[in-house]
């Protein structure tokens, strides 16, 4: 282990030394990650954003570690830290305390610290209003739970649920949009909200779900990271309506996941990016994506969604980034 | 809410725990207290995706989920009886060991530490639907569940009578209670446990395979959430006995069953979510409880 470290921080070391090989007045970006790419989900994204921004001439690279390696993200965060070599240094999820300590050593270095908040004068927090994209979530819920014509596997009756791993506050912020936007659209909808107890409990997220569709609901939104594969499972064996969440589940039960709610973290890197460059970004101060920048999505499931529900969403959506409707919020 | 569907779904979360807890149960009757359960079953819901997408055949599936287990199990045994670790400093390892090692794998081979999803996986037998609905009650709960359902219910007699009715079980029993006596009497009290072990490992590569290719069909990292150790605490409340253990771990699947079905009603989550726990926590006072009284000596 130990000789990994020192190797690895050496291989680091090096290329930052010899500094990066383009020229001086081209914009820079690293990630300091506490992961790997291939999640098909959060990291994906990311990557995604850093590869527009490539397009366009920036110079981005992505420094991968161990989720099981905690000490590689700290070496990682303070050799690119002291390297002074780049524009901006990105990091994301479990970075807190490391950016809380090195942060105010390099007070010049500007810092984006996404999915995450830290109030450092150095450093952009970036958050994602779940709220507004479980907003939509709901809307397409009551719409699907109601409307027997276009969605054959509904009963008609106005019950969904939400399965979502612990009640914890960002849970609540997912909650509370979806309630909002389901009783929007069926004010009387009756919604069931049942808690896992965890994130990682799959077999119980498939017993809760099938108890809640037994209770009649409808339609099931999962908010339960990767237990919530449980919840797709128990919809789709019990013929009804699941939504996705975090990544784009749509294929996973393509006859029953309806739409998934996304952060699109690769938007979030792209905007920014282009804001720091423009000099817009206010440092030290958090900046939450919403529906308007694109920050967070509904990715629908084109095969079963006919294009009138479609449009009915929309309409929903553009309700809220007109800013004519504003979205409850658990924060 | 009807009764059979209760019921259904209080065998469907018991099954599980009632395979850990004899699991625990059957080392526990050689003076060992397991808590590597809980990575055994880590290992076979593993194997058991892992193999079961790559052949496409539920039993190779099934099989190397048992394997999977009953080779940790060797694991445990070597370190523990062979190399003289303590049992439960062994177990945890192994719990550890179970955690990481089934994560390094997703990440290094599949390249996807989140899970294993294979998109199409084997069912395994399932009662069939219509079969069983002649007899009241219990017919109808039965159909739909997976073999190793069924193989549970008789597990629990099987047990019984390998402990009380063979001459094994009784070498097993007396290694257990007291080493030296057994050893006087001339039993190979390190090959007894070396089987407690083994058939542990059995049983937690049965839960194991229930809870990953049962209904879900994938695997995710420890997803087996704390239920070897619901077992081990039902193993405690059951004193080992077979039928009390079994009792123990259905009572704890009944909870939270109940527990799915309360979440309905509007009472706080925290408190359903708590239920499980809290008739752990009073089930395992309720057992001291009882060995005081028993143990108490006559007044004079």
């Amino acid at each position: 282990m130990k000789m990994r470290h020192i190797l690895s921080s050496f291989a680091i070391a090096a290329t930052l030394i010899s500094g990066p090989t383009f020229s001086q007045d081209d914009f820079s970006a690293v990630y300091v990650m506490s992961d790997n790419l291939g999640d098909m989900g959060f990291n994906d994204n990311a990557a995604i954003g850093f590869a527009r921004v490539e397009e366009e001439g920036v110079k981005a690279r992505l420094l991968q570690a161990s989720p099981t390696d905690p000490q590689l993200w700290r070496q990682n965060l303070e050799a690119v830290s002291n390297s002074g070599n780049w524009d901006v240094i990105f990091t994301g999820p479990n970075m807190h305390d490391n950016l809380a300590e090195v942060a105010p050593k390099n007070p010049d270095q500007m810092y984006v610290f996404f999915d995450d908040e830290l109030t450092e004068p150095n450093v952009l927090s970036i958050k994602y209003a779940q709220n507004e994209g479980s907003y939509l979530a709901g809307t397409l819920a009551a719409v699907a739970a109601t409307d027997t014509e276009n969605f054959p596997l509904s009963s008609g009756k106005s019950k969904i649920a939400i399965v979502a791993g612990m009640d914890l506050p960002i849970i609540q912020d997912f909650i509370l949009g979806f309630k909002q936007g389901a009783t929007t659209m069926v004010p009387d909808i009756e919604i069931q909200i049942i808690f896992i107890g965890n994130f990682n409990d799959a077999q119980k997220a498939y017993d809760l779900t099938r108890t809640a569709i037994e209770n009649g609901a409808n339609v099931i939104y999962n908010v339960a990271g990767p237990a919530g594969l449980g919840t797709l499972k128990a919809a789709a064996d019990s013929d009804k309506y699941a939504i996705g969440v975090d990544s784009n589940q749509n294929g996973i039960h393509p006859d029953n996941v309806l739409a998934s709610m996304v952060k699109q973290i690769g938007n979030s890197i792209y905007n920014s990016i282009e804001q720091i460059k423009a000099g817009e970004a206010e440092f030290g101060t958090i900046k939450v994506f919403g529906l308007e920048d694109e920050g967070v999505a509904l990715i629908y499931n084109n095969t079963i969604i006919p294009e009138q529900v479609k449009a009915k969403i929309e309409a929903a959506e553009a309700k809220v980034t007109s800013g004519k409707i504003e979205v409850d919020s658990a924060f | 809410m009807s009764y059979e569907s209760l019921l259904a779904s209080v065998l469907e979360q018991s099954t599980p725990l009632v395979l850990a807890a004899l699991a625990a149960m059957i080392t526990l009757r050689a003076n060992i207290l397991n808590v590597a359960v809980e990575g055994m079953m880590l290992v076979s819901a593993f194997s058991a995706i892992a193999v079961g997408s790559a052949t496409g055949s539920a039993l190779a599936g099934f099989s190397a989920g048992i394997f999977g287990a009953v080779g940790t199990s060797l694991v445990f045994s070597t370190i523990t009886l062979r190399f003289g670790a303590g049992f439960i400093v062994a177990g945890l390892g192994i719990n550890l060991l179970a955690a990481g090692g089934t994560l390094f794998v997703l990440e290094r081979w599949y390249n996807s530490p989140g899970g294993l999803r294979p998109l199409g996986f084997p069912e395994m037998w399932h009662v069939p639907e219509d079969s069983l609905s002649f007899i009241p009650l219990l017919g109808p709960a039965l159909e739909g569940q997976s073999i190793i359902v069924l193989l549970t219910v008789l597990a629990v007699p099987a047990c019984w009578v390998f402990l009380y009715r063979t001459p094994t079980g009784s070498y097993l029993r007396a290694a257990g209670e007291d080493e030296h006596a057994a050893r006087s009497a001339g039993i190979n009290v390190v090959r007894m446990k070396f089987l407690a072990v083994t058939i542990s490992g059995l049983f937690s590569g049965l839960a194991g395979a229930q809870l990953a290719m049962d209904k879900l069909h994938f695997f995710l990292p420890n997803m087996t959430a704390g239920r070897g150790f619901i077992g081990l605490a039902a193993t405690l409340f059951g004193a080992g006995h077979p039928w009390a253990t079994a009792s123990a771990a259905v009572l704890f699947g009944f909870f939270g069953a109940l527990g799915d079905r309360l979440q309905a009603f509007d009472i706080p989550a925290q408190f359903v979510l708590m239920l499980p726990y809290l008739v752990a926590i009073l089930a395992l006072t309720f057992s001291r409880w009882r060995i005081y009284v028993r143990n108490k000596p006559a007044k004079l």
